[in-house]
């Protein structure tokens, strides 16, 4: 209810502020944009600060709307499971315009349990460094077009393989329809070692 | 003879000294002032003073966290007692751009060269607010005068930040160096993460919602001069200041920003005629946000250094340069 009463104080002044005419953002865009306030939430300690450095999946979903003002994307930020295997998640709600409507911390899940422990950037870091690929250079690459117009679902673990050049996690970005699934794969500083396309 | 080979040598000596000094060292002294020159606080006082406060506000909490930050157990009481005073100088603003030398003597020697920057940079802001104010035209003649302006910034070029954008990671990805995990091992501090960005906004994070807060205002007014007629900029102005006031009103919840405000979308009718001159002004931005970190940070040791190195970062188009930026 706290979280809910925040939320509407926080839409208050975002409409009290003076009208920018802002485009509509695309899933990829708004999925960075949650990201963004999920930190804010966690550094204001309105969540748990794990949705920060134990975050295992954003899951987006794109609902029917008809103003400016109203819910466009509705994120769960989902943790790594816990010991019974019950996973912590808040819900973050967006204009189509990318501002942020509200939060809700979801019932029930555990204390995540085996997190991996990132030694530089955290888990929402990497997961952002990942999006940012897609954000930077779609316009250079249409086949990152999917992932940047329809993505639906973003995971974060650890990288498995060989690798030499320090790769240590790895953001699969999944996008609606049949297109591939996106698999970037990070160092530790939140740099790109390498990128695959993997059909479904 | 021996006594003019001496004379000879003791010239060139000089004249490198010379050579090397305009090499170094750059006055941020604008002269002759551009004829619009203060005009806007002419015109509104208010938002004039408040810009005024701004740069004592910046200086007094660098000021503060330089001297005390290792010493603050509680940094929720810390922040709540500074800001009861920062609040008090914008209620009471100062009439005129304060010394920050008085204001801050430890935070002007210990960021010279950015400080040297973001005070250039600050006239170049000052001044083009002055030319949207008491030029009419929003077409050539407006481009023309802001042109002026930038090419004598630019002239003083040991002090001019880049006009070509640069990404988030310059702000949020700013890691320490070889040397400094050197000190950090010789005192003895654990492996670990080693990016010192966020440091301010994560532990400070009323103090960095009121800095987002001013940078939005500054940004704001810029879209606001771009109104066509006198009345429309009037209205504007008025709307942004009394928008500020609420942003400051109960921070952090009343300053709702998750990233640093960007000119592009804050001011995009002005981003859009003067691309370079956005990416300048964010970047001015960005390294206020870097230094905050600096300051807050156990893992940046030799701050000056540090500080240094982050301000040349600013001046090099190269650094973090971004591929998606309205001015290339």
């Amino acid at each position: 209810m706290k979280a809910l009463i925040i939320g509407f104080l926080l839409l208050g002044l975002g409409l009290d502020q003076p009208a920018i005419a802002a485009e509509p953002v695309s899933n990829g865009k708004a999925t960075e944009l949650s990201l963004h306030r999920m930190e804010r939430l966690v550094t204001l300690k309105k969540i748990d600060e794990a949705f920060q450095t134990k975050l295992k999946a954003v899951k987006l979903e794109v609902l029917p709307h008809q103003g400016v003002d109203q819910p466009a994307f509705k994120f769960t930020m989902v943790q790594v499971a816990g010991e019974d295997g019950s996973q912590r998640a808040v819900e973050i709600t967006l204009t189509e315009e990318g501002r942020s409507l509200g939060f809700q911390p979801l019932p029930g899940g555990s204390e995540p349990k085996d997190a991996p422990d990132w030694s530089d950037k955290d888990s929402a870091e990497l997961s952002e460094s990942a999006l940012h690929y897609v954000l930077d250079n779609v316009s250079v690459n249409s086949k990152l077009a999917p992932y940047f117009n329809n993505l639906s679902q973003l995971n974060l673990s650890p990288a498995s393989g060989p690798s030499a050049s320090g790769r240590v996690a790895c953001v699969t970005i999944v996008a609606r329809g049949d297109d591939p699934v996106l698999k970037i794969f990070l160092r530790a500083d939140g740099t790109i070692e390498s990128v695959e396309f993997v059909p479904k | 003879m021996s006594n003019v080979f001496l004379r000879i040598g003791l010239g060139c000596l000089l004249l490198l000294a010379c050579g090397y000094s305009s090499n170094t060292y750059a006055e941020t002294v604008w002269y002759p002032l551009p004829p619009e020159a203060y005009q806007f606080g002419k015109k509104y006082p208010e938002a004039q003073n408040l810009l005024f406060a701004f740069d004592y506000g910046h200086a007094l909490v660098y000021e503060e966290l330089l001297l005390n930050v290792a010493k603050i157990d509680n940094p929720e009481k810390f922040e709540k007692d500074l800001l009861s005073q920062i609040i008090a100088i914008l209620k009471n603003p100062p009439a005129t751009k304060v010394d920050e030398s008085d204001i801050a003597p430890n935070y002007v020697f210990t960021f010279p060269l950015a400080l040297n920057l973001l005070d250039w940079s600050h006239l170049l802001h000052q001044f083009v607010f002055d030319i949207l104010v008491t030029t009419p035209d929003r077409g050539d003649v407006l481009k023309a005068k802001v042109g002026a302006v930038v090419s004598k910034y630019k002239e003083n070029s040991h002090v001019v930040i880049t006009d070509v954008c640069k990404t988030m990671q310059y702000m949020d990805g700013q890691r320490v160096s070889k040397d400094g995990q050197k000190a950090l091992k010789e005192l003895e501090v654990e492996e670990g993460a080693r990016s010192y960005s966020k440091a301010f906004r994560r532990k400070f994070p009323s103090f960095n919602l009121l800095i987002w807060s001013y940078h939005w205002f500054q940004i704001r007014l810029y879209e606001d001069l771009m109104k066509s007629t006198e009345k429309e900029q009037s209205e504007a102005v008025a709307l942004t200041v009394k928008t500020f006031w609420e942003m400051i009103s109960n921070l952090p919840e009343s300053a709702d920003f998750d990233m640093m405000p960007e000119t592009a979308k804050v001011a995009p009718g002005f981003a859009k005629m003067f691309p370079k001159l956005a990416a300048s002004f964010d970047t001015n931005h960005s390294m206020h946000d870097i230094i905050s970190d600096i300051l807050v940070s156990k893992l940046v040791i030799n701050k000056r250094n540090v500080g240094m190195g982050i301000a040349r970062m600013a001046r090099d188009p190269e650094a973090f340069r971004s591929k998606e930026c309205l001015s290339q």
